[in-house]
């Protein structure tokens, strides 16, 4: 928003106004053409694209008589502002006394020889830890090892369902506990492609 | 304060109480998944229970009495447990794993190193795990290596030889079972069809693309030289059944 400046409220052009007013002034070979941004015709058009907010500001412009509103309010809150200016000194201290307060970057990433993707070296690679524990798990259910618990009702008919539950219906918290978006699942590698890693040793 | 003293002597009974815990548990479920540190720390308690209980087994067992009753009553290794673990977790040292590791001494646990803990708190995470069982992370990892590798047409590199030759060492007929474990992987893991030879799944064919950065590791010029120092020229210590030929004293007198 650019504020322009209501000068010629009476007079078109400043030139006029200098001769009407002033008449025995000598011309001066000044012209200033205060362009309106906003014409009648395609005003419509431009208002539908400009911001809400700018909108907002022309109205109480004008309902202010022409004047600018006390406070303009771009949408930011406002918050609490520190009363001191932290010291060169406290604010280096609070950043990087500790040493292990920031992001190091990894530079132990290398191939997972099983499945190509990214993975540090000495650990084990988690999209393969995922996959083979639960290949594992299957296994285990196989073998008789993991024994999952019988519904006694899973056998149960449609009709008699309907009949013992007839308006058998998941409320909303029911529905989300089922969902258990609240657990947090790992995002899945990315695959490895030389020298988009940094590796300060050659990598194999 | 009275207070914190008493915390600090409850910490140390709770942490040997969690030893035993993990112990009895490790042994139930062949492997568990917990923070590292609580892994580290209990590993050492875990290795000398099971070597201690396990030695104390071979020398019941050459025992004119070897029925179970009288090996569970005499291990005095037993008693580290807490006592509503004894029965189940005795039984099956003395019923399994003293068959599982007829040659182990030591290192019947493995730690496995993971990504952090999703979550608050971020804590580093580790898998602890009993060696040579059917379930275990390390082997059907490794046999996935080797299964990929085959897939490629790539031959096996150093470290990945290594690795195979350690986990099949002890393993009751390992060679067998590794070989079996490698064929499952390729069609669990790798979408393959033995039966036309070929990887079905697109995706997969383009997983497979992604090849080794050097080749030369993989049955090339490099291979074999993983181990060897690229820092000093050394060479192989040689073999003890060569005799050398002393040179002759020149302080010697003739008829000597």
């Amino acid at each position: 928003m650019s504020l322009a400046l209501r000068v010629g409220g009476l007079f078109p052009t400043i030139q006029q106004a200098l001769r009407g007013g002033l008449p025995s002034l000598p011309a001066i070979g000044l012209s200033i053409t205060l362009k309106p941004r906003i014409t009648a015709n395609a005003s419509e058009n431009i208002t539908s694209q400009e911001d809400e907010r700018l909108q907002d500001l022309r109205q109480q412009i004008e309902n202010n008589n022409g004047n600018p509103p006390f406070m303009i309010d771009n949408g930011m809150i406002l918050r609490a502002a520190p009363k001191k200016k932290l010291s060169h000194a406290k604010h280096r201290a609070k950043l990087y006394a500790p040493g292990n307060k920031q992001i190091h970057p990894l530079n132990n990433i290398v191939r997972c020889p099983a499945c190509g993707h990214v993975k540090r070296s000495h650990f084990m690679c988690m999209n393969c830890y995922y996959e083979i524990k639960s290949f594992i798990k299957v296994l285990k259910r196989e073998n008789g090892i993991i024994k999952d618990p019988v519904n006694p009702q899973s056998d149960l008919d449609a009709a008699d369902k309907d009949l013992i539950y007839p308006t058998k219906v998941d409320r909303p918290n029911e529905v989300r506990f089922k969902q258990k978006e609240w657990i947090p699942v790992r995002e899945k590698t990315l695959m490895f492609k030389l020298g988009e890693h940094r590796h300060t040793k050659k990598s194999r | 304060m009275p207070s914190i003293q008493k915390f600090h002597a409850n910490v140390a009974r709770h942490v040997n109480m969690m030893d035993k815990n993990l112990c009895a548990n490790l042994i139930r479920h062949e492997a568990i998944l917990t923070t590292r540190t609580k892994a580290k720390r209990s590993q050492s308690k875990i290795e000398s229970f099971l070597s201690r209980s396990l030695k104390i087994n071979k020398e019941l067992s050459k025992n004119k009495d070897d029925s179970f009753e009288f090996k569970f009553r005499n291990n005095k290794a037993f008693d580290y447990l807490q006592p509503p673990d004894r029965n189940e977790i005795g039984g099956k040292v003395i019923k399994e794993l003293s068959k599982r590791y007829p040659k182990r001494v030591a290192g019947f646990t493995r730690l496995i190193k993971l990504e952090p803990r999703l979550g608050e708190d971020k804590a580093p995470m580790a898998v602890l795990e009993l060696v040579d069982s059917a379930y275990e992370l390390q082997f059907w990892f490794v046999a996935k290596i080797v299964a990929r590798l085959e897939l490629q047409k790539l031959k096996l590199d150093d470290t990945t030889a290594h690795n195979v030759s350690k986990l099949v060492a002890f393993r009751n007929n390992g060679e067998q079972e590794f070989r079996n474990a490698v064929e499952v992987c390729k069609i669990e893991f790798f979408k393959y069809d033995p039966e036309t030879d070929t990887v079905t799944d697109n995706e997969m064919k383009e997983n497979l693309k992604n090849l080794p950065s050097n080749l030369e590791y993989y049955g090339g010029e490099l291979s074999g030289k993983v181990v060897v120092s690229k820092k000093y020229k050394t060479e192989p210590r040689p073999s003890k059944q060569e005799t050398y030929e002393l040179p002759k004293s020149p302080f010697l007198t003739e008829s000597a």
